[in-house]
């Protein structure tokens, strides 16, 4: 199996996890053999407290990598600076890999949210997005790693497929992608897209990290909760994506229920088969991303 | 072209965030002001979901997350007002004070002005109040930036001749308060899974501080706190324990007391470092 090469020469890290309060004493005690860490960024900033003591301790062992959900990078809102000299503070504290957020808004008019709200995929948004992820860029002096959203609702002004939309901004902006399979499952069972059609159309020279992970499925929809087991359609998206890209740096996102540490560490060391080799990957399933029942 | 965008976000952002609801929300003026568009304009339907079902996703989710959010932050203020108060108050406080911050860390800072002031129907009033400053002052001093203590033995080494001008400043990372309840005795129970009644007005006094990341409360007596507050204020060690003798402490009889007070006080970091009027 080949190892994957992007853009910017950023390294395949191996398997990792996102690191989560509820087991800070466990990786500091045992020291497990993870390959690298995600951290949610803002859980490390505007705090002086225990997380970020843990943060520095686990960084001097493991490669960390920043993953965001306040940048809020399509919204109409002016670019909050104050936030980005935070990101960049603690991105240098924690000499993280490299940095992200998703491809979303998270409020306007000075609110936040606190969700990852979608977008229309249309030229406007596309040439808004352009512009602030190149003036972050600029900023952070680094590429943004965006992460595909997952979806509850889709605009009727949108006039481009979100893979595209993606490849179209990644080129444009001269970003990074981060390929959330979950995501792609997710969004496809909501909206009725072609999760293969989805694939087909990712830059994977542009992809330097992917995400996994469980979801709640009620039955007429999807919900990205990240709590659970990845299923066996979102793994054999990831093959699909391992098949088309090489090995890719994975991690595995749990957020809800979160179990103990090795029940976390042993759904990202799945990943391990997947990336040996084509022979050992299993089967694809003939539509990996069609609607159940 | 991007304020097109921006209509749509101000629109969507009332239709989702609104306390009745989207559909009430898309027909506020708020919304209609943004856009004059109707939820199935903006929004197409899926196979199994109609516009306004999908977008009730978001809507349900917006205020689950930061009722969430506050009962994790308050969760003895939601002991003593029940889960179904506490929820309903959260939820009306998300209404009045949306988050404008990135960090949800922050999210509850106004809780205990919106009791006070907005508030009318809340029993027991006062010791909820003063419940909710404690709390919220566990989420400050925990956030509170980084700084390094003055330990004991360099606090013991400033000369004799030196102390009565001498500011003691305390880190960031600590607060002191004077409560009309004993709260931190209640909270303490309530931690501990021994739940008390609502305590009869006693006045109190609380330090609280961070040490190697962990959040810690040391109750304290009146002249404690009374000294503390002189010096968190920035007066001298000197204008301090003068202060504190003109309020009616005795000071001869807490003077064999100070120093072991400081070097208690000194070995749980309360201080950052020691200014002298002379520089040094």
């Amino acid at each position: 199996m080949r190892t994957h090469s992007n853009r910017w020469g950023l390294p395949d890290l191996g398997l990792g996890l996102g690191l989560r309060t509820q087991h800070f004493g466990h990786v500091l005690e045992h020291r497990p053999e993870v390959d690298w860490f995600e951290i949610v960024s803002e859980n490390f900033m505007n705090t002086g407290g225990r997380p970020l003591q843990v943060l520095d301790r686990i960084a001097e062992r493991y490669p960390i990598v920043m993953h965001g959900v306040s940048l809020s990078i399509g919204s109409t809102d002016p670019l909050d600076f104050d936030y980005l000299r935070e990101l960049k503070r603690l991105a240098a504290r924690c000499q993280a890999v490299w940095l992200g957020d998703h491809v979303c808004w998270t409020g306007v008019a000075g609110r936040n949210t606190h969700d990852l709200l979608p977008l229309p995929y249309d030229e406007p948004t596309l040439a808004h997005l352009v512009e602030r992820v190149r003036a972050v860029q600029d900023f952070l002096e680094r590429p943004l790693v965006l992460e595909n959203p997952s979806s509850y609702v889709t605009f009727a002004r949108s006039t481009v497929p979100e893979g595209e939309f993606l490849a179209r901004l990644a080129e444009e902006a001269d970003c990074a992608l981060l390929l959330d399979v979950n995501n792609v499952y997710v969004s496809c069972r909501n909206h009725g897209w072609d999760s293969q059609a989805y694939l087909a159309a990712i830059p994977y020279e542009r992809v330097v990290q992917i995400h996994l992970a469980g979801h709640t499925d009620k039955g007429t929809h999807c919900i990205d909760t990240h709590t659970g087991h990845t299923i066996d359609a979102v793994w054999q998206l990831y093959a699909e994506v391992v098949r088309r890209a090489g090995r890719i740096a994975t991690m595995v996102e749990w957020d809800q229920d979160i179990p103990e540490f090795d029940v976390v560490h042993a759904e990202v060391l799945r990943a391990r088969e997947f990336r040996a080799g084509p022979e050992k990957t299993p089967p694809r399933i003939k539509k990996a991303g069609a609607r159940r029942g | 072209m991007a304020e097109s965008l921006g209509a749509l976000e101000r629109w969507m952002q009332e239709v989702l965030t609104h306390p009745d609801g989207p559909d009430a929300g898309a027909s506020s003026s708020a919304a209609q002001t943004a856009l004059a568009a109707s939820i199935p304009d903006v929004f197409l339907p899926s196979r199994e979901l109609s516009s306004e079902e999908r977008v009730g996703v978001y809507a349900g989710m917006y205020f689950e997350r930061l009722v969430e959010v506050l009962e994790e932050e308050f969760p003895a203020l939601v002991h003593l007002l029940g889960h179904e108060r506490a929820h309903a108050l959260f939820h009306d406080y998300a209404v009045a004070h949306p988050s404008r911050h990135y960090s949800l860390n922050v999210l509850g800072k106004e809780l205990e002005a919106y009791l006070r002031d907005e508030v009318d129907a809340l029993e027991p009033r006062a010791f909820a109040i003063e419940l909710t400053r404690l709390e919220r002052a566990i989420q400050d001093v925990f956030d509170a930036p980084e700084c390094t203590s003055l330990s004991a033995d360099a606090i013991a080494a400033v000369p004799p001749e030196r102390w009565a001008r001498a500011h003691l400043v305390p880190t960031p990372a600590f607060a002191l308060f004077a409560f009309e309840h004993p709260v931190n005795a209640w909270y303490q129970a309530f931690k501990n899974d021994e739940p008390r009644p609502v305590p009869a007005p006693s006045p109190s006094y609380v330090a609280i501080f961070r040490q190697e990341g962990r959040v810690w409360r040391m109750d304290l007596s009146r002249a404690q706190h009374a000294l503390l507050s002189a010096l968190a204020s920035g007066q001298t060690l000197g204008l301090a324990l003068g202060e504190l003798d003109r309020s009616g402490f005795a000071l001869a009889e807490l003077a064999p007391e100070l120093q072991g007070w400081f070097r208690t006080w000194a070995g749980e970091g309360f201080f950052t470092r020691i200014e002298t009027e002379d520089g040094e």
